[in-house]
């Protein structure tokens, strides 16, 4: 094999390698971008735009001259879920630590987090707009917090659990306080389940807060999705939505990635643990 | 060699002497009661090399724990000349039979977890990190994290974060049975030498009888019914060389008796 030949075939395995790593991801949203334009071309723009009216349809929501406050509304809605994710992370690592670390508050709590597993998200919405009516924080607030806040519990409890009891063993063995163990042991180790707790907490915190800003409050991106839902206008829905899809997509992949910099003492070199 | 299991143990260095007896120790679980060991009366030489043998199961941990206050016995005294002390006043260091280092940390802290948990002062803190792991040939591994090394090396911090403490005695709890033999073999011949730098009082178990011999100036040994059945001083001078004629004589004529003993005392089925 000649020099040129083995270089042509080294830049064609370099070539290979990135279309095997990123081909999925390429083929995934070709189908999208096909799909979508079949669809868009078959049906009128206010059910389904295509790109070019979709393009049109941005213009409208935030150009000059736009019915609502991009601003004010997504602000709105981010500060919600803000909010309620703050809520429920503090509420269900607390619980769920209590009931990690005493089997008797773990018998006592473990009733409310199957019961409210069991209540239907939009149930929780309903409920909350009869008891507090319209209100700017409370109906998003309350519904995420009651939907939420036991899956984050959960799986603190089952952090703790998954704790080798072999080390606060070897703290005891050296006297260690139990501030001294908390400090060391207990929420070193729960930290990657507290990260991925607030991963999950807003990821769902947005999605819940949409559903209760329609039918709880007067102002966020819920309102104006169920506003253009009422005027007939897909096109304008989807201008809504996007942004804000795009930005808890980064929002997401921006935290995995400090995740997985943060624990790499996990992934990095993992031979087998001791017996 | 010596042995007789009135035979107190004594070697060159040692002058003190801790004495236990009557040591007993009982689970019970619901009705129905498991003794664990009963009538132990032994003595440990301080500043001696002392370990307690026997099969998986007769209750060597069991035993460690209780000497070490880590678990209260069912009765019993301990005195050290004569006079009386409470169960688990020892000043100790413990190495157990994984490294049960903590992951989130590095070596370096790993140890200064140790040193905080016994109130020492900051300002000491790094120096005696460096001169332990020293000590253990990882100085150089001070800020990598337990994952990134071997597990003789994760052993060796073991090591080093028990002594880090200047404990009065060392308990160790089989540390070397989940290493390979090679890596085993290097970690008993150090641990000699630190020993010997150190002068600690070791306790040791293992179930390892060349590994007991190769270490020990006496050895405790348990029978499969939780009972004392022999202590064997080893009298071989130090340093000692692995494959010594006389620390092979030593054992097989101390797993001969242990034999012999076994047959003449089956099992105790009802426990």
């Amino acid at each position: 094999m000649s020099e040129t030949e083995r270089s042509v075939n080294a830049s064609r395995f370099g070539l290979q390698a990135w279309v095997n790593g990123r081909l999925p991801i390429v083929i995934s949203v070709l189908v999208v971008v096909v799909g979508w334009n079949l669809t868009a071309a078959t049906t009128p723009s206010y059910i389904f735009p295509t790109a070019v009216e979709l393009v049109a349809a941005f213009q409208e929501a935030f150009g000059p001259g736009a019915e609502f406050s991009a601003v004010n509304n997504y602000g709105m809605t981010l500060a919600r879920v803000a909010v309620a994710s703050i809520c429920c992370l503090v509420v269900g690592v607390t619980a769920g630590i209590v009931m990690g670390t005493s089997e008797r508050a773990d018998d006592y709590l473990f009733v409310y987090v199957l019961a409210t597993f069991a209540f239907p998200s939009v149930i929780w919405a309903f409920l909350a707009v009869i008891w507090f009516g319209l209100t700017i924080w409370f109906v998003a607030v309350f519904t995420v917090f009651m939907i939420v806040t036991p899956y984050v519990a959960i799986s603190i409890k089952e952090g703790i659990e998954e704790l080798d009891p072999k080390l606060p063993e070897m703290a005891q063995a050296f006297d260690a306080s139990p501030l001294l163990v908390w400090q060391n042991i207990y929420i070193p180790h729960l930290y990657p389940h507290i990260f991925s707790s607030i991963r999950l907490t807003i990821t769902l915190a947005w999605k819940i807060t949409l559903i209760a800003e329609i039918f709880g409050t007067t102002t966020g991106l819920g309102q104006i999705i169920n506003f253009y839902f009422q005027a007939n206008q897909n096109h304008m829905i989807i201008a809504w939505a996007l942004p804000m899809m795009l930005l808890m997509f980064g929002v997401d992949r921006g935290l995995h990635r400090i995740e997985t910099e943060r624990y790499s003492w996990r992934t990095d070199h993992e031979p087998p643990k001791a017996a | 060699m010596e042995s007789s299991a009135d035979t107190p143990a004594t070697t060159g260095t040692a002058e003190t002497t801790i004495t236990f007896s009557n040591l007993r120790k009982s689970f019970s679980d619901g009705d129905s009661t498991f003794t664990v060991f009963e009538d132990l009366d032994f003595d440990i030489a301080e500043g001696g090399f002392t370990s307690i043998m026997g099969p998986s199961g007769c209750g060597k941990s069991t035993l460690l724990n209780v000497i070490a206050g880590l678990i209260p016995a069912d009765d019993g005294e301990i005195t050290r000349n004569g006079e009386r002390i409470e169960p688990g006043s020892f000043f100790y260091g413990y190495v157990f039979q994984e490294p049960r280092l903590l992951d989130w940390l590095t070596i370096g802290e790993n140890i200064r977890f140790a040193l905080r948990a016994q109130d020492v002062p900051p300002e000491d803190q790094s120096g005696r990190i460096y001169r332990y792991l020293e000590l253990v040939g990882l100085e150089d591994k001070i800020d990598s994290y337990p994952q990134q090394l071997s597990g003789g090396m994760r052993q060796r911090v073991g090591i080093a974060r028990a002594l880090a403490i200047d404990p009065d005695i060392l308990f160790m709890d089989e540390p070397f049975s989940s290493l390979d033999e090679f890596t085993a073999k290097e970690l008993r011949k150090d641990l000699l030498d630190i020993w010997q730098e150190t002068a600690k009082t070791i306790i040791f178990v293992t179930h390892n009888s060349s590994e007991a011999v190769f270490l020990s100036d006496s050895i405790l040994i348990l029978d499969g019914n939780g009972k004392l059945f022999d202590q064997v001083s080893v009298d071989v001078p130090r340093p000692r060389r692995i494959g010594d004629e006389a620390l092979i004589e030593t054992e097989s004529a101390m797993m001969e008796r242990f034999f012999a003993h076994l047959q003449n005392t089956p099992a105790d089925d009802e426990q």
